[in-house]
């Protein structure tokens, strides 16, 4: 018998009946639509995290102390800048919570101290007027770049430069505002005051930073160079373990498995669903063959042989979940988009995912498949013949 | 054209029985034969092995010159394809085909074309007499238009002979006569013609008749002067004047 009349007899002895078929096919629609979806989402996801991550910076480091009693200054940004090589630029960073107000506009942000590289280790762009520059930390200036946020909450539009505002109840002559940039990591980058680091120690009181940014020349250099910043500051508070050093690859790739462990978590999930679907296929082939077991007697009667009637029924269960795998692959597209909509990512189905649900799902087909077809080949037909 | 040889069935190991104990029947072509027995009789098995659904225990079985008694399964499956006609006492359509699928079905599994399949499937239901029913389903037909459709997928593989085990079994005596009227018009056009039965009446319609008792050929007579089924289905419809749609005799 040739394969299209197999595919044939099976097309025809999947839809003699349909409701049951649709039915059967629901394990293996809901299997292949979380495989689809999950994977859309997991990947959409990681891409937004990562984008966030690089959008901090790029191959940025940032050096943290432990607790408050350990005390980071000027003087150890000084210090990295001039015994790690590796290192293009230092940032030290004071930031702490303030009030900002211009007229009876008034608003809530994060003040930060900082150098003029500042700008393009953080990553950050300018909408408007210029940057902290160094003549402005040398002589303690009262000047302020502004973030999106702060623009519009206190400007409402109108032009902010030349303004002068209050930080603390001091005021600041405003020099530039920031460009827009979004959550990152769940912080804001956009509501931020930023005034040169000299000022900022004197407006919140503490030489003590909250953080020394540094700029790598090459992300290859992260690992030896975060090891040396470790060591250099081991000797330098007499013991190891007082500052926390991290650079973005180290995030990047703590995320990545996080996001890995996730998708496989899901995967496993999808996967355990399509075997449910499969185990449900097999179910109901068995309960085919033995309807038909008049049927396949016949068959075998005027000259079907074994493998005739294994084909007949592979096909079949084959045919059944390779429908459920269209159907759920429709499902799962239209569930990822609507997600990756509340999300905020970009709704992508990538064509290994497709393959990877298709192929699992006609393996699920074959593989819950072949015992009934083989118990449906291995009939006698007398005995087939005989059935009532 | 088939000869068996010492043919033996035998079922279970630890306390056999003895289905079939030796038998030798030879059927040359064109012959018109009736196996008889009663229940228990052995009929069924010998009826298995001749249709090569079964394996003889001990003995041989040639069919065409060629012995199948030692076949596998699937080269069994090809002869009964290429060999053997069917026709069962339950029809044994398939519900959800037309009649002409169901007439296809052997050729089918032979591997032929669709057209082939096409021209050969519609040329035996119009030997049958079925040629305006060829695109219904067995439940839209009588019971006697069932078993014509049946004995057509029998006859399109063009096989050495016709295997019916109790063809009119399931029919009223009308139509059961016009099969039976069939049967005999395609035995004289030359196909040779098993036929399996415990009824008597049937039975008279062959040329020969063999009867078996407890696995053994008792009796292997020829009847001379066998029932004309034409003359008889006259009779039963002169005196049962038909209730319904009249059947179709095929001619």
């Amino acid at each position: 018998m040739s394969l299209l009349e197999s595919l044939r007899i099976a097309f025809a002895g999947a839809t003699a009946n349909k409701l049951r078929a649709v039915l059967t096919t629901l394990g293996v629609v809901i299997g292949v639509g979380t495989v689809i979806a999950l994977v859309s989402i997991s990947q959409g996801a990681s891409g937004l995290i990562t984008a966030q991550i690089q959008g901090l910076g790029t191959n940025m480091l940032v050096v943290m102390p432990v607790n408050v009693r350990v005390n980071l200054t000027l003087a150890d940004a000084d210090m990295l800048a001039a015994r790690v090589p590796t290192l293009t630029d230092v940032v030290p960073v004071l930031s702490a919570r303030g009030t900002v107000k211009w007229g009876l506009n008034s608003h809530d942000s994060t003040v930060e101290g900082a150098t003029s590289t500042y700008l393009t280790v953080r990553n950050h762009q300018l909408a408007q007027g210029r940057f902290i520059n160094d003549g402005d930390v040398a002589l303690n200036r009262r000047v302020a770049v502004i973030g999106h946020e702060v623009q519009t909450e206190l400007f409402r539009g109108r032009n902010a430069v030349g303004e002068e505002l209050s930080v603390n109840g001091q005021r600041f002559l405003v020099i530039g505002v920031l460009a827009e940039k979004g959550q990152s990591l769940g912080q804001n980058q956009d509501n931020l005051v930023i005034v040169p680091l000299t000022t900022a120690q004197r407006l919140i009181g503490t030489v003590r930073l909250t953080a020394i940014y540094g700029q790598l020349g090459s992300g290859d250099d992260a690992p030896a160079t975060v090891a040396q910043i470790q060591q250099i500051f081991a000797k330098h508070f007499g013991r190891s373990g007082q500052v926390r050093v991290q650079s973005q690859d180290e995030l990047l790739s703590t995320v990545s498995s996080m996001t890995r462990t996730l998708s496989l978590m899901l995967g496993a999930i999808a996967g355990i669903s399509l075997v449910v679907g499969g185990i449900g296929i097999m179910n109901i082939m068995l309960v085919s063959v033995t309807e038909r077991t008049r049927e396949i007697g016949l068959r075998k009667a005027v000259g079907a042989r074994r493998m005739d009637i294994l084909r007949q029924f592979l096909f079949e269960a084959l045919f059944i979940s390779l429908i459920g795998a269209a159907i759920g692959m429709v499902l799962g597209t239209g569930l990822a988009a609507i997600i990756a909509r509340f999300g905020g990512w970009p709704s992508s189905v990538s064509a290994s995912s497709v393959v990877l649900a298709l192929v699992f799902a006609g393996a699920v087909g074959v593989g819950f498949g072949l015992y009934p077809a083989m118990r449906a080949a291995a009939l006698d037909p007398i005995q087939a013949l005989r059935w009532e | 054209m088939l000869s068996l040889r010492g043919i033996a069935k035998t079922y279970g190991t630890a306390r056999p029985v003895h289905a079939l104990r030796g038998i030798d029947i030879d059927i040359s072509r064109g012959e018109y034969v009736a196996i008889m027995g009663p229940s228990g009789s052995g009929k069924s098995t010998l009826m298995n092995i001749i249709g090569c659904l079964d394996r003889p225990t001990s003995g041989g079985y040639t069919l065409d010159g060629r012995d199948v008694s030692r076949l596998t399964d699937d080269q069994l499956a090809v002869v009964r394809n290429q060999s053997i006609g069917f026709v069962f006492q339950t029809f044994n359509l398939l519900p959800r085909q037309t009649a002409l699928r169901n007439v296809e079905l052997p050729l089918i599994y032979r591997g032929a074309s669709p057209a082939n399949r096409l021209a050969a499937a519609t040329e035996v239901l119009e030997r049958v007499g079925l040629a305006q029913w060829a695109h219904h389903r067995p439940n839209q037909l009588s019971g006697g238009q069932q078993q014509r459709v049946a004995i057509a997928r029998a006859l399109v593989a063009r096989p050495s002979f016709l295997l019916a085990d109790e063809p009119t079994g399931n029919l009223d005596s009308r139509s059961g006569q016009g099969i039976m009227v069939l049967i005999e018009e395609l035995n004289r056009e030359g196909m040779t013609v098993l036929l399996v039965t415990h009824d008597e009446r049937i039975a008279k319609h062959a040329g020969r008749a063999i009867h078996l008792l407890d696995g053994c050929l008792v009796r292997d007579e020829t009847n001379q002067a066998p029932l004309h089924a034409a003359a008889e289905y006259e009779r039963i419809v002169r005196e049962s004047p038909p209730a319904g749609t009249a059947e179709a005799v095929g001619t």
